[in-house]
């Protein structure tokens, strides 16, 4: 138990450390636009195949269960405010870390197990703002661009899948979400894109700067990041989920 | 003396590494320390630039108490100790040239060409210079990248080089060649230099003065002619291999 309230104080401090450390971003500025661009470049596909498909796959229930009732004119609605609000971040979050966490993770700890960190804080470099800095912020930045993306991107594939396979009508759809999708699902939505982009930032940061032991420590850190990055964008999205109906209902009562 | 070693040790876990090492080495001498795999010469080394902190034990740079400094009192003390790692250790993503400006970013434009073509031409390999922004380390050979990570390590200008087995994994020829450079770079630029080697002929021909190490202590040291007339076991098994 000690050890890994321990290990818990490590992730803070470390998260605290790039966090305050923000303003360096601009004085590595060239390092930072080229990891963001290469994050942004490299994931765009995996976020658009894993948007269209959420959305896609939640129409498509959706549909079988309100057709039932009769009630197929609210799907756009329905479809739209859960998937935005808890499938879509969710998803897309793991195929995120699954894909750019488990790069930067690999490519630190690869740095770290060949003595390029070392070696660079024998010049006189502090390893810390002049590697990690720039990749949390940009691993963190794209993620939460991403993420608010691919849930844009969730809500086309929705209304494709429905429109072509159930011959729904778009208009119909459309109007419904702009009826049913309140600010709180939206907000809901965006505060999970921006906890789960600082979270998989984080994580796949300090495992890979951590990484010790060789190409075996390289594979450890790579299982890391990916078994913590979904667990803890699991915890936190019941966390946000929580909170956010807490708010909302104290809200109610007033 | 430039660097001094005062019965230092150092435990990793159970296995002890070093066990009261001790030794000095003088301004501008070239310094080489021999020894199995395993026996501390590679932590001795990361001593000197506070990448490891001894257990026990002082250790002096240029009349400094070093032994107790955190990493910022290091940030000087890595100005004037220029490592040469194992592996070239050089930045994959980055250019030639990125590599290269590392440790001299405050300084202008000008002065960084004008340095890095110098140093290109120390090292053997000014007909990289015209490539330099283009061209990234693993497009070199094993060779060129350990010289490159040389010029690297001498770009700042550091006192003391402290060279890490700089020739594992080159063939005999660029080897000698290297060692050769060490001798040239020490001499020509004043440098004190400790070298970390397996490899006693290149050392003989090359070291102003040796240590053995065994077991994390130091077992044998001298000039290269006392070290050829050594009956310390340790040392005649490395000359065995000589003959």
């Amino acid at each position: 138990m000690k050890q890994r309230l321990q290990h818990l104080n490590e992730h803070l401090n470390f998260f605290w450390n790039l966090f305050i450390r923000l303003p360096q971003v601009f004085v590595e500025r060239e390092e930072f636009l080229r990891q963001f661009a290469d994050v942004g470049i490299r994931s765009l596909s995996t976020t658009v195949t894993a948007g269209i498909f959420t959305g896609a796959i939640m129409a498509l229930q959706f549909h079988l269960q309100l057709k039932d009732f009769g009630a197929e004119s609210v799907l756009g609605g329905l479809n739209t405010s859960g998937t935005i609000r808890e499938v879509g971040p969710i998803l897309i979050a793991f195929m995120l870390a699954g894909k750019v966490g488990a790069f930067t993770s690999a490519e630190l700890g690869t740095m770290k197990v060949t003595d390029q960190i070392q070696a660079v804080r024998c010049l006189g470099i502090d390893p810390i703002s002049f590697f990690v800095v720039p990749r949390f912020w940009a691993v963190a930045l794209n993620s939460i661009l991403l993420l608010v993306f691919g849930l844009v991107i969730s809500v086309i594939g929705g209304l494709l899948a429905v429109w072509v396979s159930a011959g729904i009508n778009p208009d119909q759809y459309l109007l419904m979400i702009a009826r049913f999708t309140s600010t709180e699902s939206l907000a809901l939505a965006i505060s999970k894109s921006v906890i789960f982009g600082l979270l998989m930032g984080h994580i796949c940061c300090a495992n890979g700067y951590w990484t010790e032991g060789g190409t075996q420590g390289v594979g450890l850190a790579v299982k890391k990041t990916a078994v913590q990055s979904m667990v803890s964008i699991v915890l936190a999205d019941f966390f946000v989920s929580w909170i956010v109906e807490l708010v909302v209902r104290s809200g109610d009562f007033r | 003396m430039m660097i001094h070693f005062d019965d230092v040790y150092k435990r990793f876990g159970l296995k002890r590494v070093l066990n009261g090492l001790t030794f000095s080495v003088a301004k501008g001498e070239i310094f080489f320390i021999l020894g199995r795999s395993g026996t501390g010469k590679s932590v001795s080394l990361k001593h000197m630039v506070g990448l490891l902190s001894p257990d026990q034990g002082k250790i002096w740079i240029d009349d400094e108490e070093i032994s107790s400094y955190s990493e910022e009192d290091f940030v000087h003390i890595r100005k004037k100790c220029g490592l040469v790692f194992q592996l070239p250790a050089l930045v994959d993503s980055r250019s030639l040239y990125e590599n290269l400006v590392m440790g001299i970013r405050h300084l202008s434009t000008d002065e960084k060409k004008k340095r890095i073509s110098t140093t290109l031409h120390a090292v053997g390999l000014q007909s990289l210079e015209p490539v330099l922004f283009e061209r990234f380390p693993p497009s070199l050979s094993y060779g060129e990248q350990k010289r490159l990570a040389l010029a690297r390590t001498l770009l700042p200008d550091p006192e003391i080089l402290l060279y890490d087995e700089p020739t594992t994994g080159l063939d005999p020829v660029t080897a000698k060649h290297i060692h050769e450079l060490i001798r040239s770079i020490s001499k020509d630029f004043g440098k004190t230099s400790i070298v970390v080697s397996h490899d006693m002929r290149n050392a003989l021909a090359t070291a102003d003065r040796l240590a053995v190490l065994d077991a994390g202590r130091v077992v044998d040291q001298g000039t290269p002619e006392e070290i050829r007339n050594s009956r310390v076991v340790m040392t005649m098994a490395f000359l065995e291999d000589l003959v």
